[in-house]
């Protein structure tokens, strides 16, 4: 069986990064259109701008029947997720090996 | 909102993004504006908690225009109501400039926005004496942004003695019995309400107040009643841009009004509160630099009334 799709993500999910991030999210679900697990250990801000690309690949996820699911996600970054009523569309795990095995 | 580091690092990032951006050109049809410096330019928050931030000119004054019209509309509603104050001046976008000559179908201004609504308004507030109702109207907003604030007298008498067309405005509102007979005192109040000075802080902390459903964040006094803020918030998102409201609502989606000095204040109910001062203007008299401000942070915080983060009614997520 092959690896599931994993990206790394870094510091802010804003203006500025929203649109490389995009990228690298279809890119994956492109190379590896079963699954994507996105790692949020070094994420520390998420935008409504950088929210609304993770609805976009959550929804391209439904359609496509992959399964997605976020890890290490940190308080703040969850509870934006939380307030927006949004986050029945990302599974949070608590660290990489459970999301990757949750999207086997 | 625990936390306002994030917010105050973007806003600071924003300044820098459009600080040096030189488009447009500073309002002269009304001579004392002309001597504005065109490069000023300043950014401030103010949250319904009263917690403050500004960058750039932020003490820099200038003269508050038709940012004076919401706040006058409110004033109207407090002292006659709606039905009264609705008789007077219309809630109906126009599409037309601020300075447009039309009325509607019942003789009224289209709304309290245009010049024309905003005298109407002038009428029905200016109180029993030329200074009484200036004084008045200065007390009110002095309260609201929690500082004393003044009329700036050159520009309202070159406002008055260049204002040929708004005395035709309120000639032609008298003809139809939209106002008094005083026309001259209806006439000094608007110039003197559109002449007040302020900065960018006092701008924020206005509509801070509004936000604060008419309590001011730091003195916690009402300034304004709770009942008609939501009156003032309607119509500056449908008609407080000139005839760029309909495409602002579209892309920002928030409650704001803008005046040829080049002020911009946007109102985030129950939030917060950003005004932006920098007077060089597009083509439809709003602040270049001001737009563009509250654009991006529409964007970056989700501030739209409609972006999908924004949930309707908090009374439907309760049941």
């Amino acid at each position: 069986m092959e690896q599931p799709g994993l990206i790394e993500l870094i510091g802010r999910i804003d203006n500025n990064t929203s649109s490389s991030i995009e990228a690298r999210i279809n890119a994956s679900l492109d190379a590896v259109p079963a699954s994507l697990v996105l790692d949020m250990a070094a994420v520390d801000f998420v935008s409504s701008l950088g929210l609304r690309v993770m609805l976009t690949a959550a929804k391209r996820c439904r359609k496509q029947n992959a399964k997605i699911a976020l890890c290490s996600v940190s308080p703040q970054v969850a509870e934006v997720f939380q307030l927006s009523g949004l986050s029945s569309f990302f599974p949070m795990h608590p660290d990489r090996a459970t999301a990757l095995q949750a999207v086997k | 909102m625990k936390d306002l580091s994030q917010l105050k690092s973007y806003i600071a990032q924003v300044y820098e993004r459009h600080r040096f951006n030189n488009d447009g050109v500073v309002a002269t049809y009304i001579p004392e504006l002309g001597k504005a410096n065109p490069d000023h330019f300043g950014i401030s928050l103010v949250t319904a908690t009263g917690e403050e931030f500004s960058v750039g000119d932020s003490q820099q004054e200038f003269t508050i225009q038709s940012i004076c019209k919401p706040l006058a509309f409110l004033m109207a509603l407090e002292q006659h109501g709606r039905e009264e104050t609705l008789r007077h001046v219309g809630i109906e976008p126009s599409g037309e400039a601020f300075n447009s000559i039309q009325l509607d179908a019942l003789n009224r201004p289209f709304n309290p926005m245009v010049n024309a609504g905003a005298i109407s308004v002038a009428n029905l507030i200016k109180g029993s004496s030329p200074e009484a109702g200036v004084a008045n109207f200065v007390k009110r907003l002095s309260q609201a942004a929690h500082r004393e604030l003044r009329v700036d007298q050159a520009v309202c008498n070159s406002e008055s003695e260049t204002g040929h067309r708004n005395r035709a405005i309120a000639h032609l509102l008298r003809n139809f019995d939209m106002i008094d007979g005083a026309v001259d005192h209806t006439l000094h109040q608007y110039f003197s309400q559109c002449s007040v000075l302020v900065n960018s802080r006092d701008l924020a902390m206005i509509g801070a107040t509004l936000a604060n459903i008419g309590a001011n964040p730091v003195t916690h006094d009402e300034v304004f009643k709770m009942e008609f803020v939501k009156d003032a918030l309607s119509v500056m998102l449908t008609c407080g841009m000139y005839d760029f409201a309909g495409e602002w609502a579209y892309r920002v989606g928030l409650p704001a009004k803008s005046g040829v000095a080049g002020g911009i204040m946007a109102v985030v109910n129950r939030q917060l509160s950003i005004a932006v001062y920098s007077p060089r203007l597009d083509a439809r008299g709003n602040s270049v630099r001001g737009i563009q401000v509250c654009k991006d942070l529409a964007e970056e915080y989700g501030l739209h009334a409609f972006d999908f983060m924004n949930f309707g009614s908090n009374f439907i997520r309760a049941l």
